[in-house]
Formats: structure tokens, sequence, C-alpha cells
């Protein structure tokens, strides 16, 4: 596709920039081939292979867009951006209809085999640093590109940074009422946040003052959507049957009418509950996990119970009721629960204010006041869209509230506020690269129109 | 080939970009002859434009409440009938305050507009309603012939309306727009109804005193003291008095009616909190306070409007909506949020961005002209200088939207067309100053004009304020001033770059100079420059976003579909740059790749806003589905003739010149050295 024809200007000399390959061809001495090393490194630093790379990430960067509409962004994630492979699908369409549409009117979809975005995104971090940095010829007409360049690799390290050690998730507050007006049940302050999507089995056992747990995380009991994945542990008297996972459910008391496909539990003197599978939401935090266990005693004795998740970004109340059993005078519990982790402070949400735009339903502006204790000492805070807490490494920023209705909740439950808990070393990195990018980009560019304006290029064109 | 052949290539390329088709649409016919005949007095309109009116989350002036809810409904910006005699009919073209003023003064009369657009007759059909069959061209239901299906339009309203979006099929999503339509226009109907109907009156002695067995809530008012006194003098009576019971009921309801927008005034600009805008109460409410002895502009508001509901000429209602508007313009002067009103008012009369359309158009004439006349500085100096007049034309009416909302220029979907337009223009205009070669001249009204016009025709489809109060998580004037202005000039030059490269496939198809000439490669030269300004604003602006979202949803990307747009613009722009530079694209393959960025830019801009997922879906329109397939076949069509071209004839012949010709002047030299 290239235009051959000799030209007066094409990419001038004078702005092309030699790529590291050719810079390491033009040191080495004539006639002497180059060693293997000296190669790969030319490879790997070779301009060309940014190319490929940067438009291998732009087709899954695409496709995985697209995607989107029929997997939900999650799994789109998963599949595209976070693995090392992929089947992409390009779902046909024309003027917004699918073409070739199957029976749920889902487009025909042609199939792509692409590198994920993992090994691509490594890749193109090593060729910035071999060939955009390390083996770039040092000239003052370089240095913009130079600095452009480190601000991407500090990009794709913060990403990197994220991806690996980062994690995040989501915390219900309800509002403190007046002194002694509280209800037991409802969590006002909290040390702790529960994940967004993963889910952990927890065996505890009270002693005494604390409370012994040990979790068990839900990659290891996917496997009960149609197998019994057992648990068991040092010291504990029994043994746990977890079997008929479902990815989403919720409890139900079986009506002469319904149909289980789960078991029916507690027959006896009620019509009995059961786990009703619902469709799986694309958006995964919507989802509820249920399911069954089996309690079996050293001595064969079993107890039937299920277990579900917490709805979503609703107050995570402190006594959440784990299922409670008895084996050999020791209490137990066992909970299915969202994965919760600590802060090193803890929150009290004093106040919610919500303000609507006049006359409509439509929220202008929401925030919550809260009380930050540590080690002793509090603090006033307030946590509001765009300005979110930055406090021990983490940061809380406000997402929702609830009951979602208008004017103040009388009489009933008080206002809970959802804040989202992120913790993240590179949390401000990628606002230094930014500024680091920009500086490079109005030197480089900046340079290149000055020299341009001055040059012999545009005067023989403008005359 | 030869030069004459070049002209006539370069003739119809002129006329091409010019063609604006002149539809002229046929007004339907009214079946009676209209009540009102006398038009609005200039002067009535003019007053009722610049009322403030409360609706939304906003104080907006009544002629701009009207007009979105025209364009919603109506999907034009003004409403034609013609009545009379079929051979010498009476042709009648409403802007929409007026039409306003006809459906709240002449309701009967305005129920028999042609309102609703009917664009597949297949609609008509599954409401049961008679048609001619499929016809070239609209039909236009009138809200009386819809009313006459209203069981038919609700059922298949509702059932489809809960059906998913994107299954519904053509007809299903019309019956549920329609009966969306029929909802709004029903809405804006009853905002007056209060004061439209009778109230039974019970009481044997309130009968004496209202002259009747009935009585309108005006008349009410008017003697609101001796009903007053009346209704306490009754005591505990009322209670056991049913009929009496569903009276005051009734007139509660009137109170509390919340149809159409808040059209009078709070009494004070007080609110809840002490923060925001107080909020405006509907007709009943006002009544109410006149009921409870209100004077002043409220008592005045709701008389004017009574008057005007149930005037009895047109002179007396034309008088009578004076009165309220000049109330309301009193009343709401002191308050928070009314301050912009006339501004506003004035800003859509004027319209600069509507006119900054034909002076681009002028522009652009005067650029082909500088095409057919090289030597002329003076024509290249006109061009430049109607350009640059209509981009200033434009950039005021982005200032005055500025000035109006309070906020940056961009909130919206729409506010992005004039930026992006104002930016597109701005950067081809410094391109033809570095490299003067009347392409960038040619090139600049035309993106202008183009992208106004679809700025326009948005507005219209869409027909939702585009002024209206922005969602909490937009709510910060600091990351729109920075994220959102970057990186939407980041499309704008996206854009106004693929447009050079446009022109280059186009000069290369139809050999219009050499594709080695000095145009030719000022066209590649612009293209480069205007890349490698725009990847510098969309990287940042990518970035930005980025850090916004990590400070409003606490991540800092999430592959969230209009963040992905962003970066495919920056990866397609830096795959270029570095393709280029590698040497693996030259002119042609730089040109051709530059065509398809263009796509990407449709696609981050747009069309990544119809997808219908994803966090960023605030600007969902499936009226704009058309023109992004319009678009990408453009790009994609020049692209491939373009590649096809490269294929075919690798290496063009340099064109030939007649130098005892004098056509052969066609080929422009370069402009005259200044003296």
């Amino acid at each position: 596709m290239s235009d051959q024809s000799a030209s007066a200007d094409g990419p001038a000399a004078s702005d092309r920039i030699a790529p590291a390959a050719q810079v390491a061809q033009a040191e080495r001495p004539a006639g002497q081939a180059p060693g293997l090393g000296a190669r790969l490194l030319g490879l790997i630093g070779s301009m060309k292979l940014s190319v490929v790379l940067l438009i291998l990430l732009a087709a899954l960067t695409w496709l995985g867009t697209l995607a989107q509409i029929k997997h939900g962004l999650w799994q789109t994630q998963r599949d595209y951006f976070e693995s090392w492979f992929v089947l992409a699908e390009l779902p046909l369409s024309w003027w917004g209809e699918p073409l070739f549409p199957d029976a749920n009117g889902e487009p025909w979809a042609l199939v792509i085999p692409l590198p994920g975005a993992y090994p691509v995104m490594a890749l193109l971090f090593l060729n910035l640093l071999v060939g955009g940095m390390l083996r770039m010829r040092l000239h003052a007409r370089n240095v913009g590109i130079l600095i452009i360049h480190v601000g991407i690799a500090l990009l794709l390290i913060a990403g990197f940074v994220k991806l690996e050690v980062s994690y995040s998730g989501s915390l219900a507050l309800y509002e403190t009422p007046e002194a002694g007006q509280g209800v037991a049940h409802r969590q006002y302050r909290a040390s702790t946040f529960v994940s967004f999507h993963d889910h952990e089995l927890a065996v505890s056992k009270p002693t005494g003052d604390t409370i012994e747990e040990r979790v068990v995380p839900e990659a290891y009991l996917r496997r009960a959507k149609t197998d019994r994945v057992v648990v068991s542990g040092d010291g504990l008297p029994f043994r746990v049957e977890v079997h008929h996972w479902l990815d989403n459910c919720r409890a139900m008391p079986k009506g002469p009418m319904v149909k289980a496909t789960t078991p029916v539990l507690g027959a006896g003197d009620g019509p009995g509950l059961f786990l009703s599978p619902v469709d799986v939401q694309l958006e995964r935090e919507h989802n509820q996990v249920g399911c069954y266990v089996t309690i079996v005693t050293a001595d064969d004795q079993r107890l039937e119970a299920m277990l579900v998740s917490s709805p979503w970004r609703l107050p995570q109340d402190d006594t959440r009721t784990p299922f409670v059993f008895e084996v050999q005078g020791q209490r137990y519990g066992l909970d299915l629960r969202r994965v919760v982790y600590d802060m090193p402070f803890a929150l009290q949400l004093d106040q919610f204010i919500r303000r609507e735009h006049p006359g409509t339903m439509q929220v202008a502006d929401f925030r919550s006041k809260v009380t930050v204790f540590e080690d002793g000492a509090q603090r006033q805070a307030q946590i509001w869209m765009n300005n979110p807490l930055r406090k021990g490494g983490f940061a809380l920023y406000q997402t929702s509230w609830g009951p979602q209705i208008q004017g103040r909740p009388a009489g009933g439950p008080p206002w809970y506020s959802v804040f989202e808990v992120a913790d993240n070393p590179s949390d401000k990195w990628p606002e230094y690269a930014c500024y680091v990018i920009a500086i490079g980009m109005i030197v480089h560019f900046g340079a290149k129109l000055i020299r341009f304006l001055m040059s012999s290029t545009r005067e023989a064109l403008s005359a | 080939m030869n030069a004459t052949n070049q002209r006539l290539r370069l003739l119809v390329l002129a006329l091409l970009a010019l063609a604006v088709a002149a539809c002229s649409r046929p007004s339907p016919r009214l079946s009676e002859v209209p009540a009102r005949q006398a038009p609005w007095s200039k002067e009535c309109v003019d007053e009722l434009a610049r009322t403030p009116v409360q609706q939304n989350g906003r104080v907006k002036p009544l002629s701009v409440w009207a007009a979105f809810t025209l364009y919603s409904v109506h999907g034009r910006r003004d409403l034609k009938y013609e009545y009379g005699a079929e051979s010498s009919p009476q042709k009648v073209t409403l802007e929409p305050i007026e039409w306003l003023l006809d459906v709240w003064c002449y309701p009967e009369q305005a129920d028999e507009y042609p309102l609703f657009r009917i664009e597949n007759v297949a609609v008509l059909d599954a409401l049961g309603i008679d048609n001619e069959g499929q016809k070239q061209g609209f039909e236009f239901l009138s809200f009386h012939q819809a009313a006459a299906s209203f069981e038919q339009l609700r059922t298949l309203g509702n059932e489809y309306a809960a059906l998913d979006a994107g299954k519904r099929s053509e007809v299903q999503e019309h019956i549920v727009q329609l009966w969306r339509h029929f909802r709004e226009y029903d809405n804006l109907r009853s905002t007056l109804d209060p004061l439209r109907y009778p109230i039974a009156v019970p009481d044997a002695e309130l009968q004496q005193l209202f002259g009747g067995q009935q009585v309108k809530l005006a008349e009410l008012l008017a003697k609101g003291p001796e009903f007053r006194k009346r209704i306490a003098a009754m005591g505990d009576a009322v209670v056991s008095d049913d009929q009496m019971v569903v009276m005051l009921d009734l007139l509660q309801r009137m109170f509390r009616f919340d149809s159409g927008a808040a059209l009078v005034p709070p009494l004070s600009a007080m609110t809840p909190g002490g923060v925001g805008e107080p909020e405006w109460l509907y007709v009943g409410g006002g009544a109410e306070l006149v009921l409870r002895e209100v004077e002043g502009p409220t008592r005045d508001a709701v008389f004017g409007l009574d008057r005007a509901v149930n005037g009895a000429d047109h002179a007396a209602i034309e008088a009578s909506l004076m009165r309220y508007a000049e109330a309301v313009i009193t009343a709401a002067a002191p308050l928070p949020g009314a301050a912009h009103v006339d501004l506003e008012a004035m800003y859509y009369r004027k319209a600069w961005h509507y006119q900054s359309i034909h002076w681009f158009l002028f522009g652009f004439v005067l650029a082909a002209a500088c095409w057919m006349f090289p030597k002329s500085r003076l024509l290249w100096w006109g061009s430049v200088g109607v350009t640059v007049f209509a981009l200033g034309l434009l950039s005021y009416d982005v200032a005055l939207r500025c000035v109006i909302t309070g906020r940056p220029p961009i909130k919206n979907l729409y506010d992005t067309f004039l930026f992006i337009a104002a930016i597109a223009v701005l950067v081809s205009v410094i391109a033809e100053f570095v490299l003067p070669r009347r392409i960038a001249l040619a090139v600049a009204p035309v993106l202008g004009a183009l992208l106004v016009m679809f700025a326009r025709l948005f507005e219209v489809s869409k027909g939702e304020d585009t002024m209206d109060p922005l969602q909490a998580v937009l709510d910060s004037n600091f990351w729109l001033a920075t994220h959102v202005t970057t990186i939407n000039m980041g499309y704008a030059a996206g854009l106004a770059a693929s447009s050079f490269a446009v022109a280059w496939v186009v000069n290369r198809v139809l050999r219009l100079s050499d594709v080695n000439g000095k145009e030719a490669k000022a066209m590649l030269r612009i293209t480069y420059g205007i890349t490698c300004f725009g990847l510098a604003f969309a990287v940042v602006g990518t970035i930005l976003g980025g850090v916004w979202a990590n400070d409003s949803w606490g991540r800092f990307w999430g592959w969230d579909p209009k963040e992905n747009g962003a970066l495919l613009i920056c990866l397609s722009q830096i795959a270029l740059l570095h393709a280029r530079m590698s040497g693996w694209v030259r002119d042609a393959g730089f040109a051709l790749w530059s065509v398809v960025t263009g796509m990407v830019v449709t696609f981050s801009w747009f069309h990544v806003n119809l997808l219908g997922v994803g966090l960023h879906s605030y600007g969902f329109s499936s009226g704009l589905r058309t023109a992004v397939w319009m678009t990408y076949c453009i790009y994609g069509g020049t692209a491939l003739v373009g590649f096809i071209d490269v294929l075919a004839r690798p290496k063009p012949a340099p064109i030939a010149r007649l130098a005892e010709d004098e056509d052969a002047e066609l080929v422009p030299p370069p402009l005259p050295a200044k003296s």
C-alpha cells in the first residue's frame, strides 16, 4: 500500500527518528553478522513491532467493546483484557441491524483468534523500554519522545500494579440516629468492606471474646455446580459437603404450585424453603450466589442447610446471621458471603445529604458526612461525587444510596449511603503520567511545528 | 486527460458539496376551518417567548420549553398546515411558541393539527386507523385522531415499552415513540386544566355566591374571602356533607395538579437547606396561594392565565397572556436561576450557529472561486475572512451557551457538535495559513457547515432541552473544562485530519492534480500536522478521563465503551505515526489510514453511545444511528476506492499540461507574493 514514487517530501528525513534496529545496524562494523542476542534485542525494540502490537491492542479494544453488548463488562474484561489468548468475536451488523441473526436475535459473529491484552501489553512495555527508551539515540530532537515514552511506561506500570495488587469493594452504612435511637442489627460504623464480585465460604468458631474464622474462596467451590465439594479442616470435628452451587438465586418458600429443581429444606411444619435459580446478570456484582451444604460429623450425623450471599449494595448488617449449628457442644457458624476485607480505620456515617434539581426527581448532589476513627482519634470528613476520601492507602468513593425514594424517609429505615472502597498503591500514578506525557507532547510536537514552520519543505510547498 | 475536463470535475465537486436538497414539503390540510385565524401578534409572541417557566429542573424561557416539546413530538422546528378552499388554500406556519399558545388557548383547534409523524403505515394498521397505504413521505396524525385509538395505543405502547429496547421491531419502536409523544403532548395540553374545567357546587349559599351550580377555579378565587368565610361557617357540617367533601377534595387536587411545567414563581428564593434553587409552582399551586390571599404577581399570573384560557375573543386572550407574562417576568427577576432567561430567549431567537452555516457555505463558494481564479489574493482573503467570521459567530454561540448554563462548553452530546465544529474549523484555518494552498481554505468551511447542520438535526431528532441540568456525576466544572474539552479537541482534530486525507484520496482518484504535486503533498502535510496536534489532545484527554474516573468511580480504567473509544483513537494515531516513522507506510498508506482513523473517531465520538452499554450511555439517541452509518459509509467508501486506485494505478502519470491552453492555469500556481 505504499506509494513508491520519489518525493521531495515523503516522511522527510529531517523528521524521522532512526528506529533502534537501524541504529544498531549502523553502529556495527561492516561485514560482521549481528549476534542472536543483538538481533533479538533489535526485534523486541523495533518500531514495526510497536505498530503490530498497537494494532493488536486496538483490535482487542474494539472487539472487546462490542463484546460487552452480549457478554457484559465483567466477562469481557476477563476474556479480552486480562487473558493470554482470546477467541474474539466480531458480531456482524449493518445500519444497526444484526446480520444473519440466530433465534435470539444475536448477529452472526466472525471468530478471530487474538492474543489477550496481557501478553500484548507486556510486549508493548518491553518494546517501549528497549526501543523507545534504552536503545533510542540520545539527541535533542528525541528528548520529547523520550519523555512521552517514560510517561507511557509509568502508565502501563500503574495499570499492572492496579491489576495485580489492588482490590476494591463496597461498603454501605446507615445514617447514625440520635443517641439511643439506634437499631441493633443496623450497621452505622464499619472497619470492613465487601468485595464486588468474589465470594467466600466462612466457617466461624466463637472462642470466648474472639471468633476464629476459616475461609474457602469461591474458585474452589464453583465445582459444586455439578459435584459435591468437600471442605474440611484441622481441628474441625466435621466436614462440609457443598453442592447445588447457584451463580444467582433467591431463597423462596416452596408453594404448592412452585416446581423446585433444587432440594427443598425444612418441609416439616411448613411449605419448606429452596434456592430458586435466577437468570445470571451480566453485571456480575448484581448476582447473589447460593449453595446447599451438608454438614457431616465424625459420627456420620448429617445436617442439611442452604446458604445465600447478600444482595448487592445493601448495607451489610453486622449481625448478618450465619447458619449456626453445634457439634460436640461447640457452636459453629457457616456463611456464604462476599469476600470481607479489613480497613485500618473505622468509618461512621453521620449524615447523608441529598438534593434534587428543583421540581424533578433528578439528583443534583448527594454526599455523606462521616467520622473516621483511627487509634482512638477521630475526625470528620465529607465524601461526595468526584471527591473521594483518601486515607491509609484506601480511597472511599460515594457511589450510591438507598432507599431510592424522594424526600426523607419517614418512619421506615433511615437512609444508607454506599461507598466504593479501593486499596490501590498506584492510585495517583496515572495522574503523574499524564503530566509527564503532556510535557513530552508539548516539547516534541511543539519543536516539530517550529522546525517545520522554518523549514525549506514548507517554503517549497507554499511557494 | 485535458484541462477542460479538470475544470468540469472541479465544478461538479463544488456543486456536489453545495447541493442542499431543497425538499419542499406539502402542508397537510385541516378538515375544518380553524377557530383562530388572526395570527398571534408579534408583541404577544415576543413577550411570551421570554417568559420564564421552571421545567425539568431549571428555569427557562417558555419558548424553549415549547420548542423542544415540538421537536420531540413533531420532529420538526415548526408546524405547517393549510385550510380553506383547495384551489386557494390558506397556508400557515407556526413557530413553537405560537403552537404552544394554540394548545393552551385554542385546544380544540390544536388537537386537529397534523402533529405526530408516522413514517410507516404499519403503525396506523396496528392502531386500527384507516389509511391509504404507504405513501412517499410522511403522514401526520393529529392528537384527535390518535386519541380515537387511545386504548389500542396505550395497550400496545406499554406492551412494547416493556420489551428490551434492542429487541423491538421497527413498528414496535415506532409505537413506543408515538405513545411517548402522545403523553408528552397531553402533558403540555393539560398544563392549564385546573383553570379550564368547572367544579360542581353543592352548597346553596355557595351557589348563590358563585351564581350557579358550577364554578370555575378563577371565579372561585375571585370570591376567595367569601368562600373561605362560608366554609369556616359550615364548620363540622362540611365533613358530614358528602357533596361538599367531593368539592373540596377536587379543589385540593387542582391545587396539587402538576402537569406540564411550573409556571408560577415562588414567593421567596428560600430553599430547604439553603442550597440550590427554589421550586416553582404549577398553576394549581399558584391558585392555592391566591386563595390564601396572596396578592401581586402570583394573582396576576393566575388570573392572566385564566382569562387566556377562558377568553372571549382573540384580542382579550392576547391581553391576558401579556398580563400573565408581565407578572411572571417581574416576579422571577430576583430569583436565582432566572437571571439568564432573557439572554437564553435572545440566544434561540438569533441562533448564531444557524447563521454561521450560511457564512460557512459562502466561505466555501469563495474558496471554490479561489480555485478558479488562483491569482486573486482578494478572493483568498475574502474566503478566509468569511470563514473566520462564521467561526466567530459559532464561537459566540458556544460562549453564550457557557454564560447561560454557567458551565464549560461541553455538557452533553449536542454541545460536542458545536465545539468540535469550531475547533475543526480553527485548526483547518491555521493549516491554511501554514500552507496556503487553498486546500484547507475549502475544507474548513465545509467541515464547519456540515457539523453545525448535524448539530441542528441532532437537536430536533433528540427533542430534549440541551441546557437541562447535569447528572450528579458530571457536576464538576473542573473536569468538564479539562477532560471533556481536551478529548473533544482530540475528536475535532481527528475529524479534520481525516477530512484532509479524504481530500487527498479524492484528488488522487479523480486526478484533480498531480499525485506528487504540491497540492497533494500539502494535503498530506496538513493531515500529518493535525494528526500530531490531535494525538496530543486525545492522549492527554483520555488519561485525564481516567483520572476523573478514578476520582468518581474509584478506578482509573474500566474498559468502558467510551473509554475504549478514546483509547482507539490514540492507538490508531500512535500506530500510524510509528508506521510512518518506520517507513512501513508512505503517502498512500498514510492517507488511507488517516481516512480509517476518521471512522474510529466517529465510533468513539458517538457510536459507542448507541451501543447501550456502559457508564457513558447518557447520550443515547436512535435517530443518530443513520448519521453514524452514513459517516462510516463515506469514510469506508473513500478508503476502499482509494485503496483500489492505489492498487490499480500505483504510479499515476503526471497530469498533462497544455502549455498554450489558458486552462492550464487551472492547476493553481502559488499565491502571488505579498506586495
